[in-house]
């Protein structure tokens, strides 16, 4: 009974208030546990690929959850500041061109501005986030942290081919080895000398 | 300047994406799909051989992504969750009652939504849908009542969808897909 009031008042919050951050934190926060598992469970790959791929991945949403929540945050913010900013200019103008408008309107109008203004510029700062700021925040953080720990880089598997040792090509020596002339084999010390 | 800013963010079809769980994670994954292959590609710490191979890799996956999640989750979700939302969980009440299906939510929506009292008119003599008195009612009202509820309860299926679809189900199917794909470019040798 409990679950299902809880399942209610959730409906009814997201139903008033529903922000583009929470689908997007859940499913983050949902790749990096079930992205790593999933990589480590793969059958017939080498364990150390299947550890770097899978470390990879989990820091790659370690790194995106809190970019996510601090790019939606800032943003919904930066968008309720210009709403309100902006309906004050349009409010103002309306006033100045000779129409009335009671306070409650006022207000009405202002609290639906910034209900737009925080999701429509939430939603774009998550854009941004996912498009620019987590890919360039992970090929800075995730390169040098899997080099700290020591994994190598995942090679392509076309890499192996293209890379495989070749055997370097030897230049034989042909001088002939020349046999040590002696001046006088009759000079030095001689045991039992004559 | 804040004005034409304002202007923007505060345009309908991104507030209406901002709303709509399954439209914020299409934008989000489209956009994906797009800046981490380029990321990839931009990356100076390794070779180019390999920025290609990564690249196509993680392009091909965000596709498949968002091609399983638009195909097969959102459908099933929406209509799903609002089902156990009006049978289970609310038992025919806060507004559930009056809807049939999602569908018939989904088209009252689209009309409650419209800013002012003339465009819903408009919009309601328009609908090819016929919504029930109560229905037809509140859209003719200023402010038509917008049933929270039965919105939360599709937000949330779309959330768990969402979940469900992109952390679970898409990536298993992408690496099924992803493999023959690679191959087909020639960027993968075949498994003896």
């Amino acid at each position: 009974m409990s679950f299902i009031n809880f399942i209610k008042n959730t409906c009814s919050n997201l139903g008033n208030n529903s922000k583009p951050l929470y689908p997007i934190l859940a499913i983050s926060c949902a790749n990096g546990i079930f992205r790593p598992t999933f990589t480590m469970m793969k059958k017939g790959e080498n364990p150390e690929s299947k550890k770097y791929a899978a470390l990879r991945e989990g820091i790659t949403e370690v790194v995106a959850m809190p970019t996510y929540f601090v790019t939606g945050i800032l943003g919904a913010k930066l968008g309720e500041k210009i709403a309100a900013k902006a309906h004050e200019a349009d409010i103002a103008k309306r006033t100045k061109a000779g129409e009335v408008i009671s306070e409650t309107v006022k207000q009405e109008m202002k609290a639906s501005a910034i209900k737009k203004g925080q999701a429509g510029l939430g939603l774009l700062a998550i854009c941004f986030a996912a498009g620019v700021v987590i890919p360039a925040l992970c090929s800075v953080v995730v390169t040098p942290v899997m080099k700290r720990i020591g994994k190598k880089p995942e090679q392509k598997p076309l890499d192996i081919k293209e890379t495989a040792v070749k055997m370097p090509t030897v230049i034989r020596q042909t001088t002939p080895i020349v046999r040590p002339t002696f001046n006088n084999w009759n000079s030095g010390m001689k045991v039992g000398g004559v | 300047m804040i004005t034409a800013i304002s202007k923007v963010i505060t345009n309908p079809t991104v507030v209406n994406i901002a709303q709509n769980a399954d439209a914020t994670v299409t934008c989000k994954t489209t956009v994906n799909a797009i800046g981490r292959p380029g990321f990839i590609l931009i990356d100076n710490h390794i070779d180019k051989e390999t920025k290609k191979f990564a690249s196509i890799k993680e392009f091909l996956y965000q596709a498949t992504c968002l091609g399983v999640y638009m195909a097969v989750i959102v459908p099933i979700f929406k209509k799903g969750g609002f089902k156990v939302a009006k049978e289970k969980i609310f038992k025919n009440t806060q507004g559930f009652e009056h809807f049939k299906n999602f569908k018939e939510y989904s088209a009252y929506k689209k009309i409650a939504d419209l800013a002012t009292k003339k465009e819903r008119l408009n919009a309601l003599n328009n609908s090819k849908n016929k919504f029930s008195d109560v229905l037809t009612t509140e859209l003719k009202k200023d402010k038509p009542n917008h049933f929270g509820d039965i919105k939360g309860a599709v937000e949330l299926s779309n959330i768990t969808g969402s979940v469900v679809g992109l952390a679970i189900i898409a990536p298993q199917v992408s690496q099924a897909l992803i493999h023959p794909a690679m191959r087909l470019l020639g960027l993968e040798k075949k498994d003896k």
